[in-house]
């Protein structure tokens, strides 16, 4: 085993050894950042006039950052299209992402393409609005029959013992409009005197908002209170009740915070809203999903909370934090053109 | 060997790299935390430095004739509006050169108030006094007094994140406050100048007021939503300029650094892990040197042991030709170091070893030689026996001339065999040997034996051993002349020729057969047939060779019933060359 003098066999061991350095070497560093897991999230709806979804993004955002994670978000402009949103969940299955949040426009449309995703292995959880399945790993929500009760106990102090109401909800079948309108039936129901005279839909068009509240009130003057069930019902509610000037004669709780509703709120023709936590609701979301990618256990329901805010509770220091999200602090007149015209 | 040397040298470099190892990471720790401390207090500087320049546009303001002067006047009169509409410009020149400022605004004691934009309308639904940053002015009585982050709501229909400026502006010609001044910086300048740190990956730089309300965090919001909890407590209630936490993010190192006139606390949080030094990639630097060492290391302690190695080979291979009896050999070792030594001195003991061997055969000769000399001696009482027998035959028939001249013969004879114990004698007096002899033969065959010497005399002087002649002419008449019907004849004869002397003894006996012949010729290197031929003739060759190497000798020429000639071959060295 000899070359000329120079033993082949611990030349061969050096060649081993100097390529196998030089292979873990470039090798580790080669694989050493992990790419991050990609998830989808698809939302209600992508309409930059809907606070409320852009707060949940800014969550998102903060939390793909913080945990390390590649996010795609899609979502239909107008929450009422659910085929469409169904269509999304589709494309994002055939991109076999590690995860999939959804925000159901309808709690049962959105179940065969939610099933289908967890044939291909893709982890499912939900947030804001649930679907009518058992496969989801997690539901990051607000609780919404409790915040139904939360606005119904304000509309009952507002308006007293025997009075009429209507509901203004968002789009039928979507489990957040569901369960908040229980919530509100729930204390409703314990009160005899009290007669709530029907439940619409705007299809969370602020438009159709505005129409229903006017035709109905129109209609029915003797309506004495409406909960209306998101931003955009409320929003929609907001105006009529400022167009026909009925402010202090007809009482409104509402239900999110975007500008416009602010505003209402500090020239009192809200008279309270229910806040959620948007931000909350995308940051833990995405948690939740990085805990069930690193294999940790995690509960079927996470209750992100809700908070009645009133004209004289709305600047307390940690109702500002909730009313005015930091997280999408861009001071710039933007702010302003938020909600409808 | 190699291997040994291998694994001490591997065992020496991972040691020496494993310690360095932890030194320098150690180090790069200390310096780390050293590194996060200095930043945050560069950092703490910057955002004073901003502070001051905030209080110096403060004062600026607060020293516009204008303004009081706006104050004093009753409202809606000419010269009212004209300072305001003076005020307003001067304010909005200010802010379009400062994207950090969100909103300058004056409130007169009084409830007026006049913005930046003539545009901004006042929030009618908010009520000034009980807004902090007024009461906060109000209460420092002329102090620039800065809030912690709250939504700015004075201006209808905006609500900005901002920290707020107030100062009671005091009119110093009537001594009394007129107006609260209040400037809302944006987050845009404190978020460049602590975002753009690197204390790591993870590290990062926040801002807290003296009441423990966040200024700045770059995740303000997550912090605000609860899904983070910040160390403000720990960091309020520390005296220490720094600390470490140790919760379910790992350990952090709390720099902090506070604002006299501010109130606030600039707080860098590091990672000590990540900081500075990455433990991976310090690692994969060491391991890449070590490897390359390793592999210097390896290839190295082959090549000396191949240096090493080599020659010893090679000396081995020297001692097993030694071993087999070949002692010409010598090592080629041709170094000067510690092998090389040990290749000469090896050499140096086989010449040795070669020498005693020399010394040993020819001691071995010697001890022959003198075997020989005894041989000779051994001759001499069979010859002599004969010879007396003959001296009484002759004195029992009174022939006493006869012998007196054998006993004279005899007597010479033994004088010149004898010749003082020399074994080299010359060449005269071996004649002189033979002759005697011959006489005493002679007398006692009488007619059957007739001789004849004819040694030319100039060879006399030369050398030769002693008592040559004598046996090869007893030789010849025992086996060539006795056996003889006829009388026969011995001539003894010598020349001188260019590489010696040569002696020749002939008869004319019966000869030899070619076959006897041949067995002579082969025989006179061996031992054999000379022993039938009596020890005398075989003594006489080897004695030559012996003294005067193998090319000397006797040498027979001889064929049946023509007699024989012996020729003796001797190199011619004359006696007193001696």
């Amino acid at each position: 085993m000899r070359l000329r003098g120079i033993p082949l066999v611990p030349l061969i061991l050096l060649g081993i050894l100097i390529f196998g350095s030089i292979v873990i070497f470039f090798g580790v560093r080669a694989i050493s950042p992990p790419e991050p897991p990609r998830v989808f999230v698809i939302v209600k709806t992508m309409n930059p006039a809907i606070a409320f979804w852009q707060v949940v993004l800014a969550g998102i955002r903060a939390a793909a950052k913080e945990f390390d994670l590649s996010v795609s978000v899609n979502g239909p402009f107008d929450e009422i299209n659910v085929d469409e949103q169904v269509s999304m969940v589709e494309e994002a299955i055939q991109q076999r992402p590690a995860a999939l949040v959804l925000g159901a426009t309808d709690y049962n449309t959105l179940v065969p393409a939610v099933e289908k995703a967890h044939q291909q292995g893709i982890k499912v959880i939900t947030f804001d609005s649930d679907v009518n399945s058992t496969l989801p790993l997690c539901f990051v929500a607000t609780d919404n029959v409790e915040a139904g009760r939360k606005a119904g106990t304000a509309m009952l102090e507002l308006v007293g013992a025997s009075s009429s109401l209507i509901i203004l909800g968002h789009v039928k079948g979507t489990s957040t409009a569901i369960d908040r309108e229980r919530g509100v039936r729930q204390v409703f129901d314990q009160r005899k005197s009290l007669a709530i005279k029907g439940t619409y839909f705007c299809d969370n068009f602020f438009e159709k908002a505005y129409q229903i509240t006017k035709e109905v009130i129109t209609a029915y003057p003797w309506i004495d209170g409406i909960v209306a069930l998101n931003e955009v019902s409320t929003v929609g509610a907001v105006k009529a009740i400022r167009d026909l000037k009925l402010k202090r004669k007809v009482y409104l709780v509402g239900f999110d915070q975007s500008i416009e509703e602010i505003k209402a709120i500090e020239d009192g023709i809200l008279d309270a809203t229910v806040v959620q936590k948007p931000f909350n609701m995308g940051y833990i979301a995405l948690q939740k999903v990085k805990e069930i990618l690193t294999g940790k256990k995690i509960e079927r329901f996470i209750d992100t909370g809700s908070v009645l805010i009133t004209r004289e509770t709305m600047y307390h220091p940690e109702n500002q934090k909730i009313l005015f999200p930091f997280a999408v602090h861009e001071p710039s007149e933007s702010r302003d053109n938020q909600g409808i015209k | 060997m190699a291997f040994a040397y291998a694994v001490l040298m591997i065992t020496t470099l991972l040691v020496v790299f494993f310690i360095s190892f932890r030194v320098t990471e150690e180090a790069v720790q200390t310096n780390s935390r050293q590194y996060a401390k200095q930043l945050t207090g560069s950092i703490a500087y910057t955002v004073n430095t901003y502070i001051d320049s905030m209080e110096s546009l403060a004062s600026f303001l607060a020293s516009n004739e204008d303004v009081y002067d706006y104050f004093r006047e009753p409202s809606r009169s000419e010269r009212s509006r004209e300072l305001r509409k003076r005020i307003q410009d001067n304010l909005s020149t200010i802010i379009k050169n400062r994207k950090d400022v969100s909103l300058i605004a004056l409130i007169g004691l009084d409830g007026d108030i006049l913005f930046h934009d003539r545009s901004l309308q006042q929030n009618p639904f908010v009520p000034l006094q009980k807004q902090a940053w007024y009461q906060a002015a109000v209460d420092a009585g002329g102090r620039a007094v800065f809030s912690s982050s709250h939504v700015q709501n004075l201006v209808r229909h905006r609500y900005f994140w901002v920290v707020s400026l107030s100062k009671l502006l005091i009119d110093i010609h009537r001594g009394i406050p007129v107006a609260v001044l209040l400037i809302d910086l944006n987050y845009r300048l404190i978020e460049d100048l602590c975002t753009n740190v690197s204390l790591g990956k993870r590290g990062y730089v926040f801002i807290v007021d003296s009441a423990g309300n966040l200024v700045f965090h770059p995740r303000q919001q997550v912090v605000y939503s609860g899904l983070k909890r910040e160390h403000v407590e720990e960091v309020l209630s520390s005296n220490m300029s720094e600390f470490e936490v140790n919760d379910h993010e790992g350990l952090k190192l709390y720099s902090i650094v506070a604002l006299q006139k501010a109130g606030w606390k600039v707080i860098g949080v590091s990672y000590p892990e990540e900081l500075g030094v990455d433990r991976r990639s310090l690692g994969r630097v060491y391991t890449a040197w070590g490897i390359l060492f390793l592999s210097l290391t390896i290839l190295f302690s082959f090549i000396i042991s191949l240096q090493i190695a080599r020659p010893i080979k090679l000396l081995r291979n020297t001692i097993k030709v030694v071993e087999q009896g070949n002692f010409d050999i010598q090592a080629k070792i041709e170094r000067s170091d510690e092998i090389g030594e040990l290749g000469k001195d090896f050499n140096i003991m086989v010449q040795k070893i070669k020498e005693l061997l020399q010394l040993i055969i020819e001691e071995q000769q010697n001890k022959r030689k003198s075997e020989l000399k005894a041989l000779q001696a051994q001759i001499n009482p069979h010859f002599l026996y004969n010879t007396l027998d003959s001296v009484i035959w002759m004195a029992e028939d009174r022939q006493h001339q006869q012998v007196i001249e054998m006993a004279a013969a005899l007597a010479k004879l033994f004088r010149i065999s004898i010749s003082g114990g020399r074994e080299i004698i010359s060449i005269g007096e071996e004649v002189e040997h033979v002759r005697q002899y011959l006489i005493i033969q002679k007398m006692r065959y009488k007619d059957r034996l007739d001789y004849e010497i004819c040694v030319p005399e100039d060879l006399f002087p030369y050398r030769t051993v002693k008592i040559i002649l004598q046996p090869l002419v007893e030789n010849a008449i025992y086996h060539g002349i006795k056996n003889s019907p006829s009388p026969g004849k011995i001539i003894i004869d010598g020349s001188i020729c260019y590489n010696g002397i040569e002696l020749k003894v002939k008869d004319n006996g019966v000869g030899m057969s070619a076959e006897v012949l041949a067995r002579i010729m082969e025989d006179t290197q061996g031992e054999r047939a000379f022993v039938r031929r009596g020890v005398g003739v075989r003594n006489v060759d080897e004695r030559i060779k012996l003294y005067f190497g193998n090319n000397y000798g006797i040498q027979f020429f001889s064929s049946e019933g023509e007699g024989t000639e012996v020729r003796i071959r001797l190199p011619a060295i004359r006696e007193e060359e001696e």
